[in-house]
């Protein structure tokens, strides 16, 4: 496995903020790198450090193997599509897309082929004279694309590449862009902080926030084992229990809330006995029921309010320690009216491996 | 809609009519007297005037000296200042507000006192010339005064803000992103600057230089004070004929022609730049 890009225990500072802060990573060959987190977080300039528009307090950056902190951007061998998308306004799509190419001296018969080559990528055909300001926005978002791509960089950089479009050309864009960069296998970088955009673009996500990394892994790993609060909130939606351990055994880890109800994790290293515990459940890792039905974990409520959004329902439980949010799939068929649930008894289930441990101290 | 019309023209109607009252008018009057035989008095219709000035040496060397200085001043005006409108208009630094009080303060001090401190500076007994006088460099003192070229400072020195600021308009509005933009695709600062910033300036730079062009043509002040008799301009000339010599049909003349000179420059000016540039 080649390493394209890695930063090491990188640093930026603008005067008092800390805008990078020792934020350390390795992206191999071939991936989709995500950073991902809320806005001022240091998304930018890390994507800025990498292109060389920034010069890092500390740390280092290698590209391909060479350390390029005092490598101009122009000799990084990049590709990079702004968010405004930073086309030239006084050249045509031919000659934006070409740019590059010719910047690195590709030989002047080569150039309209490869143009057209990467036109057909991103598939955009016959605009080749318009110019930028006559074609809509998700044309110029795939100029910018093409232009990136067309030189063949070591690595392409996405500054919310999407954040321009509309919610339709914008899922549209993603799959696109997907399909495109397996297409290609250029190794990736981009920023956003729409995290289904990471979940659909991403190889690999990082997680930012205060300037730090706090949590890098595939989607899978950041939705499903979260390790803070900040990553559990930030990646969809979360209930946080807080409570004291009164057992952690190899068994289980048992978890006694406020109002004295338990609730069971699998054990993980680090909880002891008497700790004060952070748990986390997912929304749609809980089973609604009329009954307690057998699950190890169950919290009686009462149901405080139900918001139908056509494909799933979200349900609030008020229980003796919290408010759970729990969604569910509208999988059978339903009733045109009903009687309002509103203010009935029922039960939260969930199993034993969907409760999340976030954090623990004595 | 016409009523609309009607309003956007109720607009335009005051600065119409200031315009009409000190400048169309006397344009007119002047129109009128250039094709007279001699004013004031009994007289008839004739373009002798005209005639004179386009075939009397005199005055073609006039048009001469004076539209090259204009030229001059002006590519002078566009080295010197572009840089410092990129720099104030990119720098982070604070001291980018000192720097722009350094830019405009040619215009907050009289015409009189800027003048009188080149004459301080450029003098026979002036700074440069008992700076070299002590380091030995010279005996007698340079002719620095009175020629073409103390002409040309000081007009560098008083039109250099409106260029500065012209071209900081135009550069401020262009995305950065653009320029980092050609970075990355592998342009070094110097092809950016050529292929990316100064083509989207142009604009910048065309409306700095009507403005700095057509002051150096009809500048007066400076250019008699720093040139003395010895550097002939047209507006110089049309003083001259207009006040010591009193020949209003022919100043008229020389002055309607400056008008449509100026014109013509410019025309052909802007359609040369409207072929670069954004669209
Ligand atoms: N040129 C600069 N000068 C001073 N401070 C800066 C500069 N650029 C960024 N910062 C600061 O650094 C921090 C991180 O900024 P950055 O642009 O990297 O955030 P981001 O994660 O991209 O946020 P967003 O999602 O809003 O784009 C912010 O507090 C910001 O104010
Ligand atoms: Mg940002």
């Amino acid at each position: 496995m080649t390493v394209d890009v890695r930063l090491a225990a990188v640093t930026k500072r603008f005067g008092a903020v800390t805008a990078v802060d020792a934020v350390s990573l390795d992206v191999p060959q071939g991936e989709v790198l995500a950073l991902l987190g809320p806005s001022g977080c240091g998304k930018t300039t890390t994507l800025r450090i990498v292109a060389g528009f920034e010069a890092p307090d500390d740390g280092t950056v290698e590209i391909r193997g060479r350390v390029v902190n005092d490598v101009p951007t122009y000799r990084r061998n990049l590709g990079m599509v702004f968010q405004q998308y930073a086309l030239f306004p006084h050249m045509s799509v031919f000659d934006n897309v070409a740019f590059g190419l010719r910047m690195r001296g590709v030989p002047r018969g080569d150039v309209p082929r490869l143009v057209e080559e990467a036109m057909a990528l991103v598939r955009l055909t016959g605009l080749s004279e318009r110019f930028p300001s006559q074609l809509s926005g998700g044309q110029q978002q795939r100029v910018a694309l093409a232009r990136a791509i067309v030189t063949k960089p070591a690595v392409l950089l996405l500054d919310e590449p999407l954040g321009a479009l509309d919610k339709k050309l914008r899922e549209q864009m993603q799959v696109e862009i997907r399909a495109l960069q397996r297409q290609v296998g250029i190794t990736t970088i981009f920023v956003t902080h729409d995290q289904e955009e990471a979940l659909t673009l991403a190889d690999r996500i990082a997680v930012m926030e205060h300037g730090r990394v706090i949590q890098v892994g595939t989607p899978t790993e950041i939705y499903e084992r979260p390790r803070s609060r900040f990553v559990s909130d930030f990646i969809g939606v979360s209930n946080i229990l807080e409570g004291k351990v009164v057992s952690g055994d190899a068994a289980a880890l048992v978890i006694e809330l406020p109002s004295g109800s338990r609730v069971s994790a699998t054990p993980v290293a680090g909880p002891a006995t008497g700790d004060r515990i952070e748990v986390a459940v997912r929304p749609e890792k809980i089973r609604l029921s009329d009954t307690a039905d057998g699950s190890v974990n169950v919290l009686a409520g009462t149901l405080a309010n139900v918001v139908y959004l056509g494909a799933v329902t979200y349900s609030y439980i008020q229980t003796a320690d919290t408010r759970l949010v729990v969604m569910e799939q509208n999988r059978a068929p339903r009733p045109a009216s009903a009687p309002s649930p509103i203010g009935r008894t029922v039960h939260a289930c969930w199993d034993v491996a969907s409760t999340l441990v976030l954090s623990s101290r004595p | 809609m016409l009523a609309r019309r009607l309003g956007f023209l109720g607009l335009l109607a005051p600065a119409g009519l200031l315009l009409a009252a000190l400048f169309l008018f006397p344009l007119a009057n002047m129109a009128a007297l250039s094709v007279r035989t001699r004013f004031p008095g009994a007289f008839t219709y004739t373009l002798e005037h005209y005639a004179k000035f386009v075939t009397e040496p005199y005055f073609l060397q006039v048009t001469q000296t004076t539209f090259t200085l204009a030229v001059v001043v002006t590519i002078l005006t566009i080295v010197l200042g572009y840089p410092v409108a990129y720099y104030f208009v990119r720098s982070r630094s604070r001291l980018k507000h000192v720097i722009f009080l350094l830019v405009i303060s040619p215009l907050l001090v009289s015409i009189v006192v800027r003048t009188i401190g080149w004459t301080i500076v450029l003098g026979n007994e002036g700074l440069v010339n008992n700076l070299l006088r002590a380091l030995g460099a010279t005996r007698e003192p340079l002719p620095l005064m009175n020629n073409f070229w103390s002409v040309t400072v000081g007009m560098v020195h008083v039109l250099l803000p409106f260029m500065i600021l012209s071209i900081a308009s135009v550069l401020g509005k262009i995305d950065p992103a653009l320029e980092e933009s050609a970075a990355v695709l592998g342009a070094n600062p110097a092809w950016t600057f050529w292929r990316v910033t100064l083509p989207l300036s142009v604009q910048g730079i065309a409306a700095g230089s009507i403005l700095v062009f057509c002051l150096t043509i009809g500048a007066y002040i400076t250019p008699w004070w720093l040139g003395r008799g010895k550097v002939l301009l047209f507006s110089t000339t049309i003083y001259d004929q207009m006040l010591a010599i009193i020949d209003w049909p022919f100043g008229s003349a020389a002055a309607m022609l400056l008008v449509a000179a100026t014109m013509v420059v410019v025309t052909v000016y802007f359609t040369l730049l409207r072929h670069v540039g954004p669209r």
